[in-house]
């Protein structure tokens, strides 16, 4: 336990890490001050300033510090200055979840009753193909799961993201929304070329994908202590379909693909393909991160045999 | 001993592949120099042949003397995404393959595809925008591979491109224009989409496609004033550099 250095508190200068200026100076401030409690004494200074858009970095540039530091562990007690980034209008990592899954679960369901203004007014009374029936089904049910597990399975590393990336993510997601229901949900919609086997088939190969990725998510919840933001290696548990981690370390997003995959041969729709590959990329970006940090992190103990996301390929 | 010869064998190797690189670029540059020299005088021979207004707003006889060339060069301007790929020269891919990708459409996704756009007007200013510009880049770029850069031609590099750029998109636009007015109505505009049903369910209207086209115009006024910025650093015309 290290001795409590009361006596030598000190006036800390919070200086600007992008040009130069002072953004403020916090007096009284003790050695042994976390960064966290740094940042609710700024947010009462600067009201605008809430936590969660403060950084700081002990250098003008350099790697920002964690919240769980103390002054004296960063030298600031002596240097008595600390630099401070404004990381932005930040929105809470649930808010942006359900905002850029509800979108598409409405939205695809406005097509899906075919209004008038996007189909012309002889369009609702048309008949429906079952296959079209199924996409709607499955869209809603995917991103009802998405919603679900967001509000309860799923732990975050950190409470915000930049207000930025909301706009970002919802035209993607709300954009290609559009894309897939207009086609599927069109009166003109061709019902898959093999018939009723290809639509079994692909809403198989759907449910099974997305009960996979679910299992994951619950594996992966269960992983991570509460609260904390403690890493582990994640194995298969007693669940069969967890066995993917034995050969990609982010079967998550395997199980995804596969999900989309299923959609697309269900529905026979070429932006629903599209779709797919466009999430495909993306996950295999952020699943080759997480592949790297978890080998950095345990580079002894990581199984070699895991790919990062497409068993022995990727 | 040995390992000298390596090092040795590997510089000597460098060089020699910068040698090739320095002249295959000469080429390179040399070619569409005089290509868009070429697209230019067919073009100024072609306009000045004209004898009524008509005539000119839609350009008779424009694109097929000019056609073949300008596909060739204007296409051939891909390998500069590869030449930046691979560090034969110093930008950003991504940055030219974007200015590249507008032009390449114009040529083939507008003018080509739809030909009643070439009756337009719009051709003529924007080839004729893009031919000057092209002649001065490659011929700066083919003198600037031995060091050389007359102060003229830098002049010209980046002073011609404030009546050049406003007068090619301009005529860009014009041409898109033109297409979209030939492909409005529904006969003519079912030849050019992909229309439902089909197989795949997926559809394609040209015409609205052509409208997401023109709303990329809209970042003209940035692009426009970023090349002020550079003109500014490069030709050293901001007043905070003048010391007294």
């Amino acid at each position: 336990m290290s001795a409590k250095n009361q006596g030598n508190t000190f006036r800390l200068e919070v200086l600007k890490a992008r040009g130069n200026g002072v953004l403020t100076s916090i007096d009284n401030i003790s050695p042994d001050t976390t960064i966290a409690e740094l940042k609710k004494r700024v947010a009462q200074q600067k009201s605008q300033l809430y936590p969660d858009r403060q950084s700081y970095r002990a250098e003008p540039t350099g790697k920002s510090v964690k919240d769980t530091q103390k002054l004296s562990e960063l030298n600031v007690d002596k240097t008595k200055k600390i630099y401070f980034k404004d990381l932005g209008p930040q929105i809470g990592w649930s808010t942006v979840f359900v905002a850029e899954y509800a979108g598409p679960l409405f939205m695809y369901l406005l097509f899906y009753i075919r209004p008038s203004f996007i189909y012309g007014s002889s369009a609702g009374s048309k008949p429906m193909h079952f296959a079209a029936h199924l996409g709607a089904a499955c869209w809603t049910f995917h991103y009802a799961k998405r919603i679900l597990e967001t509000l309860f399975v799923h732990r975050f590393s950190h409470s915000t993201m930049p207000l930025f990336n909301l706009f970002k993510n919802c035209s993607y997601y709300w954009g290609f929304t559009a894309l897939v229901s207009y086609f599927v949900n069109h009166p003109k919609y061709t019902p898959p070329s093999f018939g009723y086997a290809q639509i079994y088939l692909g809403l198989a190969i759907f449910i099974l994908n997305e009960i996979g990725n679910l299992s994951i998510h619950l594996l992966l919840r269960d992983l991570r202590p509460a609260g904390t933001n403690q890493r582990r290696i994640p194995y298969p548990n007693k669940n069969p379909l967890t066995n993917l981690f034995h050969l990609v370390s982010c079967p998550n997003y395997t199980y995804e693909i596969g999900s989309w995959l299923g959609f697309s041969l269900m529905t026979q729709t070429l932006t629903a393909l599209l779709f797919t590959f466009a999430g495909t990329v993306q996950m295999t970006i952020w699943a080759k991160q997480k592949h790297r940090a978890y080998k950095k992190d345990f580079p002894d103990k990581y199984p070699k045999q895991r790919k990062a996301i497409i068993p022995f390929l990727i | 001993m040995r390992i000298m010869d390596s090092k040795q064998k590997s510089t000597t190797q460098k060089q020699s592949l910068s040698t090739l690189t320095t002249y295959y670029l000469l080429i390179y540059n040399s070619i569409l120099t005089v290509g868009w020299t070429f697209i230019l005088y067919e073009t100024i021979k072609q306009v000045i042949s004209y004898k009524s207004v008509d005539d000119l707003w839609k350009c008779h006889g424009l694109w097929n003397a000019i056609e073949i060339p300008l596909k060739i060069c204007q296409t051939a301007a891909f390998l500069e995404v590869v030449h930046a790929m691979f560090g034969l020269v110093r930008s950003n891919p991504m940055i030219v393959f974007i200015q590249i990708i507008s032009r390449v459409f114009l040529v083939w996704g507008v003018a080509n595809y739809i030909p009643h756009a070439q009756l337009s007007l719009g051709i003529f200013l924007a080839v004729t925008a893009w031919s000057i510009t092209e002649i001065i880049r490659y011929a700066y770029y083919a003198l600037n591979l031995f060091q050389v850069s007359p102060q003229l031609l830098t002049w010209c590099r980046y002073s011609f491109f404030i009546v050049l750029y406003p007068l090619g998109v301009t005529g860009e636009i014009l041409t898109i224009i033109k297409a979209m007015q030939t492909i409005y109505p529904e006969i003519v505009r079912n030849r050019y989409s992909i229309v439902l049903p089909n197989k795949f369910n997926f559809g394609f209207d040209y015409f609205y496609f052509l409208c997401v086209v023109l709303l990329a115009y809209t970042y003209f006024p940035t692009m426009y004033k970023h090349m002020f910025k550079q003109r500014a650093k490069t030709l050293n015309t901001s007043p905070s550099k003048k010391i007294q």
